[in-house]
C-alpha cells in the first residue's frame, strides 16, 4: 500500500473532523419520547388517584370507595388496578396532578373533547391540536404517530404525521405500490406522493398485530426505540363514561384504569433503557361529580387528575392545590385548581426541548397558564 | 332552542323499547317564553302550544341568512374543494333566494358550479363517495343495495345486510358512528393520513374474493377488454387511466391500480 505523508495526514483529519462534528450532535440529540393516552368519556379523578383520610368522601359516594388503595404518600393512593404505575412510584419515575382539568365547565364530551385537543377555549373554534402546532414549532415533521385510525386532533397542525391501525385484510405486494407511486408521479400528486412514500418506507416493526391495545402498545415500544423513528405516540382509550355500575376495586372504571396500566407496562418492558427518555401523559376532557348517583355511577364533572410516568419526571410526586371536598365547584365536582394546558405546555418543553415561553406564545396563545417545567420534570 | 325542544321524546312502551315515533308530550314541555336568534316565542301577545313553538323556529332558522351561507358553502367543500371562494358560493345562494329554498333549483346550481370549478380543484373523495363510485364503475354487486333491505324494529340485521357496515368501517368511515355530532369532516387532511390510504389498497386487493359472493349472472369476464370499455366509458382521459391499469398484470392487481388512481381518489 502506498502510504505518503500527505494521505496520512488528509485521512486522519478527516476522522478527526467528521469525529469533533459528530460528538456535540451526538450529545444534543438524545431522542425523547412523548406518549399521549386520551382517556375519552371523563376518568374520574377520585377513583384513579383516591384522598386518603377524607371522612366527607363517604358521604358522598359510599358504594364507589375503594377498599384497597395503593398507598403513595399521607393523603393519596392509586387505584389497585394501577400496580404498574405504583411499581414506578417507588422507583421515582411516576407522578399524579391533582384537581386539574382544561378550563371547560359545560360538560358536554363533544365539546370537551374538542378542546382537549385543540387547546382552545371555545368548541371547534381551532382545527389543529395543541401537540400538533407543537411539532410544528419544534420543526419535527413526520416524528408524530397515532395508533387510532382517525387522525386524532391533537396531532393535526403539522404537515406530515403517521399513524398506524392495523387491517385485517393484506396489503398489494410492494411491486404494485411502486407502480401506483409511479402514477401518482406521472400525474404530479404531491400531496399522494408523499403518503405513499411514507407507506412504502414503513418500517417492519409497523406491520401486523391486531388493534388491541396490548398489541399496538407492544407494537409503539418498539417504533419509539427506533433512533430515527416517531418520538410521539398517542393511543386512545373510550369508556370512561361510567354513568352506572362504575363499581370500587373492580368495575366499570377499574377496567378501564387496567388498561392505562398495561399501556404503560408494555411500554416500560418494551422500552428499556429509552423508558428514561420517554415521558407518559394522560389526557381526559374533564372528571366526574363526586357524589354517586342512583345507578352507582357518576356525572360529568370538572376537576380530574393526569397520570404521568416515564424517566424524564423529577421524582414521585402529586403535584395538587388541593381545595378540598368542603368547597365544591357548583355544589357537585372536584374544583380544579391547576388549568391543565399549564401541564401540557411544561411536557411539550421538556420533551421537545423547547423555551415554556415559546410554547405559551405560539402553541396557547399566550393564555394565562403556569409554568411547571422545573417541578415535574428533568430540564 | 334546548327549552323549545322540551316534551319532544321517543314513545316508550313495553312493547317497543326498540325504536318508534318521535311525539310531543306537553307535559314535558318547559312553559314560558323563550327567545332565540333575537326573536320571542310563546309571547304573553302570542300564546303558541307546545309543539308550534318548534315548527316556527325552524321555519325562522331555514330562512335565515346564515343557514343559506352555510350550506351553500357545505355543498362547495364537499364537490369542489376544502375552501371554496365566494364566487362558487353566490350562485347556490341566489338559487336558494331565487326559489325559495326548493331543493331541486339549489342541487342544479350546485352542480353547474361543481362543473364550473371542479377541473381546478380536483376535491379527494371520503371513503363512501369511493367505494360507491367503484362499485358502480366495476358493477360490482358485493353488498346489497337498499332495495334488497328488509328492516324489521328491534331485530338485529342478518350479516349479508351488515356487510357494507363492516366495510365502510375497515375505510374509516363508519357511517353510523361519527365520533362527533356534527358528522364526519369533510376536508382532504382529514382521509389523507397513511393508514386510511393503506386501508383503500387492502380492500381493493380484496376485490377477487368479493367476487365470490356475487351471484354468478352478475360476474363479467375481467379481461382487457372489460377494463378498457369502463375507463372509456368514464373517463375525460382514458389512455392515461388505461396505461395505468395495464402496468400491473394479474386482475387482482388491476383492481388495486384501479381503485387507487389519482382520477378514481378524487372527483
Amino acid at each position: 500500500m502506498n502510504c505518503t505523508r500527505r494521505s496520512f495526514l488528509q485521512g486522519s483529519l478527516a476522522t478527526l473532523f467528521v469525529g469533533g462534528l459528530n460528538l456535540p450532535l451526538l450529545a444534543a440529540s438524545v431522542k425523547k419520547n412523548l406518549v399521549i393516552i386520551s382517556l375519552r368519556g371523563g376518568m374520574d379523578g377520585l377513583t384513579a388517584v383516591p384522598v386518603i383520610g377524607d371522612p366527607k368522601i363517604k358521604s358522598y359516594r359510599s358504594e364507589l370507595l375503594l377498599d384497597q388503595k395503593l398507598k403513595l404518600n399521607s393523603d393519596f393512593g392509586f387505584h389497585p388496578k394501577l400496580s404498574t404505575l405504583h411499581n414506578l412510584w417507588k422507583k421515582g419515575k411516576a407522578s399524579v396532578v391533582h384537581a386539574t382539568s382544561i378550563p371547560y365547565t359545560q360538560r358536554s364530551h363533544f365539546d370537551g373533547q374538542n378542546l382537549m385537543e385543540t387547546g382552545g377555549l371555545v368548541p371547534y373554534r381551532e382545527k389543529t391540536g395543541w401537540l400538533g402546532r407543537g411539532l410544528k414549532l419544534a420543526n419535527l415533521d413526520g416524528s408524530g404517530l397515532a395508533l387510532t385510525l382517525p387522525m386524532p386532533l391533537l396531532l393535526r397542525g403539522i404537515e406530515q404525521n403517521n399513524n398506524f391501525y392495523p387491517a385485517h385484510n393484506t396489503m398489494p405486494r410492494i411491486e404494485i405500490v411502486k407502480k401506483l407511486r409511479t402514477a401518482y408521479e406521472g400525474a404530479s400528486e404531491e400531496k399522494l406522493l408523499n403518503i405513499i412514500d411514507v407507506i412504502m418506507n414503513r418500517p417492519l416493526t409497523m406491520q401486523g398485530g391486531d388493534q388491541s391495545l396490548d398489541s399496538l402498545s407492544k407494537k409503539a415500544s418498539k417504533i419509539l426505540q427506533d433512533p430515527l423513528g416517531p418520538r410521539i405516540a398517542v393511543f386512545d382509550i373510550e369508556g370512561f363514561d361510567t354513568h352506572s355500575g362504575q363499581g370500587n376495586d373492580e368495575g366499570g372504571h377499574a377496567d378501564k384504569l387496567e388498561e392505562i396500566d398495561t399501556v404503560i407496562k408494555n411500554l416500560y418492558e418494551g422500552l428499556g433503557k429509552e423508558f428514561d427518555n420517554t415521558l407518559i401523559l394522560t389526557l381526559t376532557e374533564f372528571g366526574r361529580t363526586v357524589e354517586q348517583n342512583g345507578g352507582y355511577g357518576t356525572e360529568h364533572g370538572y376537576g380530574s387528575a393526569i397520570l404521568m410516568a416515564g424517566g424524564l419526571l423529577k421524582k414521585s410526586q402529586v403535584l395538587t392545590d388541593w381545595p378540598g371536598l368542603n368547597k365544591l365547584f357548583e355544589h357537585r365536582d372536584l374544583q380544579s385548581t391547576i388549568d391543565a394546558r399549564g401541564i401540557y405546555a411544561s411536557a411539550m418543553s421538556a420533551v421537545l426541548d423547547l423555551e415554556f415561553e415559546q410554547i405559551k406564545k405560539n402553541v396557547f396563545w399566550n393564555s394565562d397558564i403556569s409554568n411547571f417545567s422545573e417541578q415535574l420534570f428533568k430540564t | 332552542m334546548a327549552k323549545i325542544l322540551t316534551g319532544w321524546a321517543k314513545k316508550w312502551s313495553k312493547k317497543n323499547s326498540w325504536a318508534g315515533p318521535l311525539v310531543f308530550q306537553p307535559e314535558l314541555h318547559e312553559m314560558g317564553q323563550k327567545n332565540i336568534l333575537g326573536k320571542s316565542y310563546n309571547t304573553k301577545e302570542n300564546k303558541m302550544t307546545g309543539n308550534k313553538q318548534l315548527f316556527a323556529v325552524i321555519k325562522d332558522l331555514c330562512n335565515h341568512k346564515s343557514c343559506r351561507e352555510f350550506i351553500a358553502k357545505k355543498l362547495c367543500q364537499h364537490f369542489i374543494t376544502d375552501e371554496p371562494s365566494q364566487e362558487m358560493i353566490d350562485p347556490i345562494i341566489q338559487a336558494w333566494v331565487k326559489s325559495d329554498g326548493f331543493l331541486p333549483e339549489i342541487h342544479k346550481a350546485t352542480m353547474k358550479v361543481a362543473f364550473e370549478y371542479g377541473n381546478k380543484h380536483k376535491k379527494f373523495l371520503m371513503p363512501e363517495p369511493w367505494l360507491i363510485q367503484n362499485a358502480k364503475m366495476l358493477n360490482f354487486k358485493h353488498y346489497w343495495g337498499p332495495d334488497r333491505y328488509v328492516f324489521k324494529p328491534g331485530k338485529i340485521p342478518p350479516k349479508r345486510e351488515r356487510n357494507i357496515q363492516w366495510i365502510l368501517e375497515d375505510l374509516g368511515h363508519p357511517v353510523f358512528k361519527p365520533s362527533q355530532p356534527n358528522g364526519f369532516i369533510d376536508n382532504e387532511e382529514e382521509w389523507t393520513s397513511p393508514e386510511l390510504m393503506i386501508r383503500r389498497m387492502v380492500y381493493a386487493n380484496q376485490f377477487q374474493t368479493y367476487l365470490k359472493n356475487i351471484r354468478r349472472e352478475n360476474q363479467s369476464t375481467y379481461d382487457d377488454e372489460f377494463f378498457e370499455n369502463i375507463i372509456y366509458k368514464n373517463f375525460s382521459n382514458p389512455e392515461n387511466a388505461l396505461k395505468t391499469v395495464f402496468s400491473a398484470n394479474s386482475t387482482q392487481n388491476r383492481f388495486v391500480m384501479f381503485a387507487n388512481m389519482p382520477e378514481v381518489l378524487k372527483t
